[in-house]
């Protein structure tokens, strides 16, 4: 007898597992074990995986508003195999949603919900819901856009409820708001909560699964018997690896899991669900109004009333799939409207033109916001991070005040519904000359109030009157003029650079511009033309277009409909010296 | 039953069992791999080092045989935050005419923060005593309290006391830099 033997009896005469062990790996399989049998168990090992990994990310998850995407974008980025972990987890909770949708198929197809297993089949639609549950709480976790915008619309879809509405949408937020503490909530559920009502309720299925044994197909033959291990246990093992090969496989190749910017409350985001909850999602889009609750709330109740009920309604003997069809009928329109509305509302995003610009937008933000991450983050969070980085503060600041008129590189309106001229190149000495060509040009000032108030300087006018006195300007003069100017753009530090170009605009462009406060005709509209292009000139214009700085007050009268406003009452004098500094250098280095 | 009987299905039965055993190894291995490396991070990554001066007091403050305390204030990264002026640590100086020892507070022993005694310094935990230097000359402590570079910078009466603000390993006879 070997030491190995004596040892396993010393243990076994005083825990007694030899019979555990026996009991647990010679069940018996009646029928002969099948690949179609492998679902639960690979669902073991994807519960396996993700606690294994999900421990691993606790030990670096920080929950709080402040913290939560600084630890995760950290964990993702700064932690060896971080980012391995999280795509694990990641595709992993993918694969547990995936093998559940084909345990159920598979125990639904085999009548395995028949008397007297109904009570397991309870316990696993239970466990179907804890599942979609670790799905909800986890995904927004990570406190980013992507999640943060999408269970935002679950919770409120949790308020629309009848009567006790508002109370669980308040209990499950952890207030009236989004928070710290919705966090705190969903990270509870999430790590405690559910794993202790997943294991209990497993433990349950297991044993009733012992109890009852496998559910062999209507037309097996009885008489062929395997045992559980290793005959199934073997081909369990195998669905297992699988799993986990394709897994890891999605893991390798995404390089782990998206993180999306950090949760902003004030952006506009084009929030959608995880794909197992695109179907919920599409579903909502035909539901007006009052009737909302039916595709939130009564369409679903009624899907899952059906499960929970179909042992009770199919009360046909046998197991084989024919009589039963009626019965499993819902089951198949369910599984083929969640196909359909899947693939609508994938189609529908791909076709969707403005969704795709804001989706490409919010991943410039989210690859923006990573980059500055590096650079650590501020104790007050990711989101005062952003706001401190002209980059990311000047592009928000632009699009939420500049871009319903001006255009500038890709922001702004489409070109026909621009209603100021376009920045784009706007302080080059290109532009300059662009104008002296055409001053009402769609993309300069040809769609603005003041339109036909500067005139080309190189072709004639149109009134045949005004034609016979005009002379174009000389070329080499214009170029001297656009030189000049686009020097006071590029803010050149030498104020006495180039004084001929200066010496021309005196000449030729006072007549109705401003140059150095000088003027031949005060009633004229004409912008001041020294700093023309500076941020200073670009701070003033934003703060107050009518100080002289720029235009004079003139400019700005009521009657020209559509004049730039002055945003110094709206916006605080940081935010328009940031806004001035990033348009003017923005404008410059775009074509 | 099919299962008991013949050699070929007890090999094969041999053959699944070994497959079973092989694939769970690797399963487990496969799916807690990443995570163990994960959790082990820290003890794998290399970090510290760097040369950073830190200002902790005007010389002039500075007296012969009167030690003082100072914090050391700096930025700090602590994981994926970054803290401007943040208290680091703090340092005992002792000015020793044109020159300041600076001793680090925390106790060689087991890391406890040690104060100024009669003749020197005391640890108040295990108590550790040390001598106006620094030398250890009784109690459990294991070395000398340790001492960081210091340097003075600037002119006159603005001169600006410097130190180079290091950790050091608890409970080891060695000096031993921690990151």
């Amino acid at each position: 007898m070997s030491w190995l033997d004596r040892l396993g009896d010393w243990l076994d005469t005083r825990i007694g597992y030899r019979e555990l062990l026996k009991e647990a790996l010679e069940e018996p399989v009646p029928g002969g074990a099948r690949w179609a049998y492998i679902f639960g168990s690979v669902l073991v090992g994807c519960i396996a995986l993700q606690a294994i990994t999900g421990w691993a990310m606790m030990a670096y998850y920080a929950p709080s508003a402040t913290t939560a995407w600084a630890s995760v974008e950290h964990f993702t980025f700064a932690v060896y195999a971080g980012w391995l972990v999280r795509g694990l987890h990641h595709f992993g909770a993918h694969a547990m949603i995936v093998v559940v949708g084909l345990h159920v198929l598979q125990v639904a197809l085999f009548g395995a919900y028949k008397a007297p297993r109904e009570v397991n089949w309870w316990l696993g639609l239970g466990l179907l819901g804890i599942t979609v549950g670790f799905g909800l709480t986890g995904y927004l976790l990570p406190w980013d856009q992507k999640g943060y915008w999408a269970t935002r619309v679950a919770t409120n879809i949790a308020g629309t409820v009848p009567i006790v509405g508002k109370t669980v949408q308040r209990i499950l937020q952890g207030g009236p708001e989004y928070g710290s503490m919705t966090l705190t909530r969903f990270y509870t559920l999430h790590i405690a909560i559910l794993p202790a009502l997943l294991v209990a309720l497993l433990a349950g299925h297991l044993v009733l699964f012992r109890k009852h044994g496998v559910t062999p197909g209507a037309s097996a033959d009885l008489k062929k018997v395997d045992t559980f291990f290793p005959v199934q246990l073997a081909k369990d093992v195998g669905g297992v690896l699988l799993m986990l090969a394709i897994v890891l496989g999605l893991a390798l190749r995404e390089h782990g899991a998206p993180l999306d910017a950090p949760a902003d409350p004030a952006s506009d985001y084009p929030a959608r669900p995880e794909w197992y909850f695109l179907s919920l999602f599409q579903m909502l889009k035909y539901f007006p109004g009052p009737l909302e609750v039916v595709g939130s709330i009564v369409v679903p109740g009624v899907a899952g009333l059906y499960l929970a009920l179909l042992p009770i309604w199919d009360s046909v003997p046998s197991r084989a799939l024919g009589p039963r069809l009626r019965y499993l009928a819902p089951l198949f329109a369910i599984g083929a409207g969640v196909v359909i509305l899947t693939a609508i509302s994938v189609r529908a995003d791909a076709r969707d033109v403005p969704f795709q610009k804001a989706r490409a937008l919010a991943t410039r933000r989210a690859e923006a916001s990573i980059s500055l991450a590096k650079k650590g983050i501020p104790p007050d969070g990711p989101l005062a991070m952003l706001r401190r980085d002209p980059e990311t503060r000047g592009t928000a600041l632009f699009q939420e005040h500049c871009a319903s008129c001006h255009r500038l590189g890709e922001l702004g309106p489409e070109a026909a519904k621009a209603t100021a001229p376009d920045l784009t190149g706007w302080g080059t000495p290109q532009w300059v000359l662009a104008m002296m060509d055409n001053p009402d040009d769609p993309h300069k000032f040809g769609r603005t109030p003041y339109k036909g108030e500067m005139l080309s300087l190189v072709h004639p006018p149109t009134d045949p009157q005004a034609a016979k006195t005009f002379h174009p300007m000389a070329e080499p003069n214009r170029l001297a003029i656009a030189t000049f100017l686009g020097n006071e753009a590029a803010e050149v530090s030498d104020p006495q650079h180039d004084p001929a170009g200066a010496k021309l605009i005196s000449v030729a462009c006072t007549s109705c511009h401003r140059f150095r406060g000088q003027t031949d005709d005060d009633d004229s509209i004409g912008p001041e033309l020294s700093g023309w292009g500076s941020t200073a000139w670009v701070r003033a214009q934003i703060a107050n277009p009518g100080t002289n700085t720029t235009y004079r007050a003139e400019a700005l009268k009521p009657e020209r409909k559509g004049h730039m406003p002055r945003f110094d009452e709206t916006l605080d004098a940081e935010d328009v010296n940031l806004l001035a500094a990033w348009v003017r250098s923005k404008a410059r280095s775009s074509k | 039953m099919e299962h008991s009987g013949d050699d070929s299905s007890s090999d094969r039965r041999v053959a699944l069992k070994v497959i079973v055993a092989v694939g769970s190894v690797i399963f487990v291995g496969g799916a807690a791999a990443p995570s163990v490396a994960v959790a082990l991070a820290p003890a794998l990554t290399k970090s510290g080092g760097g040369e950073k001066w830190i200002r902790v007091a005007r010389l002039s403050d500075l007296k012969e045989n009167e030690p003082r305390r100072a914090g050391v204030i700096s930025d700090m990264t602590d994981a994926f935050t970054r803290y401007a002026k943040e208290n680091l640590g703090a340092v005992w100086l002792l000015r020793e005419g044109d020159h300041v020892r600076a001793l680090s507070v925390t106790c060689p022993h087991l890391g406890c923060g040690v104060e100024k005694s009669e003749n020197g310094f005391g640890c108040p935990c295990h108590t550790s005593a040390f001598d106006i230097t620094g030398k250890r000359v009784a109690g459990p402590a294991p070395r000398d309290m340790d001492s960081l570079e210091t340097r003075i910078v600037g002119d006159g009466a603005d001169r600006i006391v410097e130190v180079q603000f290091k950790k050091f390993r608890q409970g080891v006879p060695e000096r031993e830099e921690i990151g």
